[in-house]
Order: C-alpha cells, then sequence, then structure tokens
C-alpha cells in the first residue's frame, strides 16, 4: 500500500506537470506541423520551380536527418553563433517543421488522388488556379489524408518525449527527474509509458471522430466497398 | 442554323496544333461556329475530340493556332474572362464531390464570376429546376445516380449563363437507361438555339439535334459538313464507314 500512496502522492503530480508541458508541445506542433505540411505539398505539387524545388529540399532535409540532430542543430549550434532560443520555442519549432516534412508526403498523395478533370472544372468555371486548389481539391484531399496524418499525430506525441533531450521540462524530463530523486525506474517509466499510451489512444479517438464528422454523404471515404 | 445574311460567327479557330510529348494530338484543325448551332464532333478514340474541346477554352492551351471567341481572342491572360462565358460538360461528370448539389451549381458563380450568394443561389436553383432536380438541391454527388449526376453537370455549364457549351462525351459513363434524361435536355438546349459543340457517339441525338458535324481522324478535320449529308453523302469514304458502325451500335434513335 505505501508503494503506491507513494507513487500517486510523490510521483504523480510532476509527472502530470511534465504532462501539462508536453501537451503544451503538442498543441502547439500539431497544427503548425499540419500547415507547414499542406503548404510544403501544395508548393511541390503546384508551385513554379523555385518553389518547388524549396518544399522538396524541405521534405529531404527534415525526413532525412534525424529529429534530435535537428534539435541539436536549434538548440546549441545556433546558440554558438549568438541565437539563442528558448528550448521551449527550439522544439516546437523542430516538431512542426519535421512533422511538416512527414504530413507534406501523406498530403501530397491526396493531392495526386484528385482526379485531373476536378481542376479543369474548377478552371472552367472561370476559377484562378488558387482558388480551385483551395475551394476544390484540397477540402477533397485533406479529407482523404486524415488517416495518414493522424498517424503523424500519433508519432508527433511520442517524439516530443525528445524535447527533454534541449530541457524542457516535459513528461520525459520530469520521469528523469524523479528516476534519479528515488531511484524506481522501472515502476516510474512505465507511468510515464501509460500516460503516453493513454494520450495517443485518446489522439487516435480523437482524430477517427472528426474523420466521421468529415464524411461526405454518399462517399464512403473510410467504411471499405465491399 | 443561322438565317441571317451576315453569319454570326461565336467561335473560330485558326490551324491548332497540340502534341504531348512525342505524340502529336492536333495537327493543325480549322474551323468555324456560327451563334446557335449545335455541332457534333465524332471520330475514332485517340484523335483529340476531348484536347480539341480543351483547347477551345485554353484548359490545355495550344501549342501554336489562334482561337477568337466572339471576335476577341483567347490568350493566357483573358481566359478566366472568357471561360464566363463558356462552360463545360466533362465526360466523369467532374462534379465537386465535397460540396452539395446547390453548391456545386453556386462555386462557379460565386468564386468565378464573384457573384453575391444571393443571386447566385437564384440562379442555381432555377438551372436545377430546369434539369429536374429542384428537389435534390441540397444532397451530395455521390447520393444520385448518374444521370442525376450529369444533369447537375448540365445545370452547373447553364448557371453560367454562357453563349457557349463544350460537351465533352458527356453520356459515355452513363448506364444505357440513363442515357435519355441527360440527352433530353440537350435537346432542349439546341431548340433553344443555345452554341453547342459536343463530341459524342450518339448519332441519333446527333441526327436530331445537330447542325453540322465534324468529323475527326488522325488530329485532323477529315470532313465537315451539315448532319444529314454527313449521312446520307459523305464526301470521305471513311467518314460514311464510321458514321454507319457507329448507327449499328448505338442505333439510329
Amino acid at each position: 500500500m505505501g508503494e503506491i500512496n507513494f507513487l500517486y502522492h510523490t510521483v504523480l503530480p510532476p509527472l502530470i506537470k511534465g504532462t501539462i508541458v508536453s501537451l503544451e508541445l503538442i498543441v502547439a506542433s500539431a497544427p503548425i506541423g499540419l500547415l507547414v505540411g499542406i503548404l510544403s505539398a501544395v508548393g511541390r505539387v503546384y508551385g513554379r520551380p523555385g518553389i518547388r524545388h524549396l518544399c522538396l529540399l524541405h521534405q529531404i532535409i527534415f525526413r532525412g536527418i534525424p529529429l534530435l540532430v535537428q534539435l541539436f542543430i536549434l538548440f546549441y549550434v545556433l546558440a554558438a553563433w549568438g541565437l539563442r532560443l528558448t528550448p521551449f520555442f527550439c522544439a516546437i519549432t523542430a516538431f512542426s517543421i519535421c512533422s511538416g516534412a512527414y504530413h507534406a508526403e501523406y498530403i501530397r498523395g491526396a493531392i495526386n488522388s484528385i482526379a485531373a478533370t476536378q481542376v479543369m472544372a474548377a478552371r472552367s468555371l472561370a476559377m484562378s488556379k488558387w482558388q480551385a486548389i483551395v475551394f476544390i481539391v484540397l477540402p477533397q484531399a485533406l479529407r482523404k489524408a486524415i488517416p495518414s496524418c493522424s498517424n503523424e499525430i500519433t508519432y508527433l506525441i511520442k517524439y516530443s518525449s525528445l524535447a527533454y533531450m534541449v530541457t524542457v521540462p516535459e513528461l520525459m524530463t520530469e520521469a528523469k527527474v524523479l528516476t534519479s530523486r528515488y531511484f524506481k525506474p522501472i515502476e516510474i517509466f512505465i507511468m510515464a509509458g501509460v500516460i503516453y499510451w493513454v494520450l495517443v489512444t485518446f489522439a487516435s479517438r480523437l482524430i477517427n471522430a472528426f474523420e466521421k464528422k468529415m464524411e461526405i454523404p454518399g462517399l464512403k471515404l473510410t467504411q471499405k466497398q465491399l | 442554323m443561322n438565317t441571317k445574311e451576315q453569319p454570326d460567327v461565336i467561335l473560330k479557330a485558326e490551324d491548332i496544333h497540340k502534341s504531348y510529348g512525342e505524340t502529336k494530338i492536333l495537327d493543325g484543325i480549322s474551323f468555324e461556329v456560327e451563334r446557335g448551332e449545335c455541332i457534333i464532333i465524332a471520330g475514332p478514340s485517340g484523335t483529340g475530340k476531348s484536347t480539341l474541346l480543351r483547347c477551345i477554352n485554353h484548359l490545355v492551351p495550344p501549342e501554336t493556332g489562334r482561337i477568337w471567341f466572339n471576335g476577341k481572342e483567347v490568350a493566357r491572360k483573358n481566359v478566366n474572362e472568357i471561360r464566363q462565358k463558356m462552360s463545360m460538360v466533362f465526360q466523369d461528370f467532374a462534379l465537386f464531390d465535397h460540396l452539395t448539389v446547390l453548391s456545386n451549381v453556386t462555386i462557379g458563380l460565386i468564386k468565378g464570376k464573384n457573384m453575391d450568394k444571393i443571386a447566385a443561389r437564384e440562379i442555381a436553383s432555377e438551372k436545377l429546376t430546369d434539369v429536374g432536380l429542384d428537389r435534390w438541391m441540397n444532397v451530395y454527388p455521390g447520393e444520385l445516380s448518374g444521370g442525376q449526376k450529369q444533369r447537375v453537370g448540365i445545370a452547373r455549364a447553364l448557371a453560367m449563363e454562357p453563349e457557349l457549351i463544350l460537351f465533352d462525351e458527356p453520356t459515355s459513363a452513363l448506364d444505357p437507361e440513363l442515357i435519355g434524361e441527360v440527352l433530353e435536355i440537350m435537346k432542349k438546349l439546341a431548340q433553344r438555339q443555345m452554341t453547342m459543340m459536343v463530341v459524342t457517339h450518339e448519332m441519333g441525338f446527333a441526327r436530331s439535334a445537330g447542325d453540322r458535324m465534324f468529323f475527326m481522324e488522325g488530329g485532323k478535320i477529315l470532313e465537315s459538313g451539315p448532319i444529314t449529308q454527313m449521312f446520307s453523302n459523305p464526301r470521305e469514304k471513311r467518314t460514311g464507314e464510321f458514321l454507319h458502325k457507329l448507327e449499328e451500335l448505338y442505333g439510329k434513335g
């Protein structure tokens, strides 16, 4: 009983505090990451050659370099050059740009799956290229991309733990501090793991519900058509 | 069908060429269309019929050659102005699946023509009534039959209040029993002197609604002339063979 009491009263509160910081990281980076992904995908499919190459470069670099290295570059290398960013800001920036690079590929795939005549039809109605993209292509492509993008968001929740490497006081950092103070790594890391699992499960449920809500009547995007 | 002394040319094309990579699709197409005419475009597949329609409204810009619409040359900078008066109906309907039937029809007016929503709605419901779909305005395209979908496609084209409508095989994706409802609407439009260019294999429709036919092969207009003459007394042997083959397959209407 003493053990459970200890975990509940001594370990859990700091972990919850850390979880709140983790949530702040996630809630800030997920939408920015998605936005970066949309821009990068649209730029790569529809942009002029310069923009297209820039977006391709974004995807190549940020999918090619480990996120931890990106974090260290932002935090330590830029600091050495005199650009001192707060750990929290560094983490959000790295997460958003990296997450966006993955989202971009999912969204690009979805954009390419939209029939070419959709854009033609929009253009034939005197809509501009950008109107066709914003009002016709993206609303359909983003719906199709929800399942893949949800994958990326669950990853984001888990790799938010990397923020501990740049001293953001998030869940993993708190768990580390607690283990060095109380020498109970198994219990503490299991608790941290369970909290991450709860966050991921909750997020998946939320996204599934959102996907259902966005379903278009008559088009069964999520149902198997057998 | 124009009875005026001075022919009123709405569309003129001069020596249109288009290739995709090495493949030549259009190989020097020239023609004139008078206001109120219904032009049938027929020919074997792969001869550039769809590409020709797409070149006319610059969805696919031609490589060389010039096109005039209402006396104005169609160019990159004025396409949106031209497209406000020239609409298109697609083989695969190309309805916007994420929008209701009503929004499918209003979106061109609101975004393409900058019309306010109330006026757009009014026009849209009028056109949807014209095609017999006024009771289906708030459903999504995925909930409609193929024939209904194409009627929405036509209503969407009509809502732009165009002077010319391009039909790209409007019935070839439809089940046989759904073709009639679409052709009926197109016949009515032809009777109302709407200028139309229709790529189709429906020879019954061609005979009853068409004024002239362009027979295309190998990226060229091999022969053109009044519909009846094209059927009864074609100049080219190839034209006669092809049209009679179509009539065997699709019936005389």
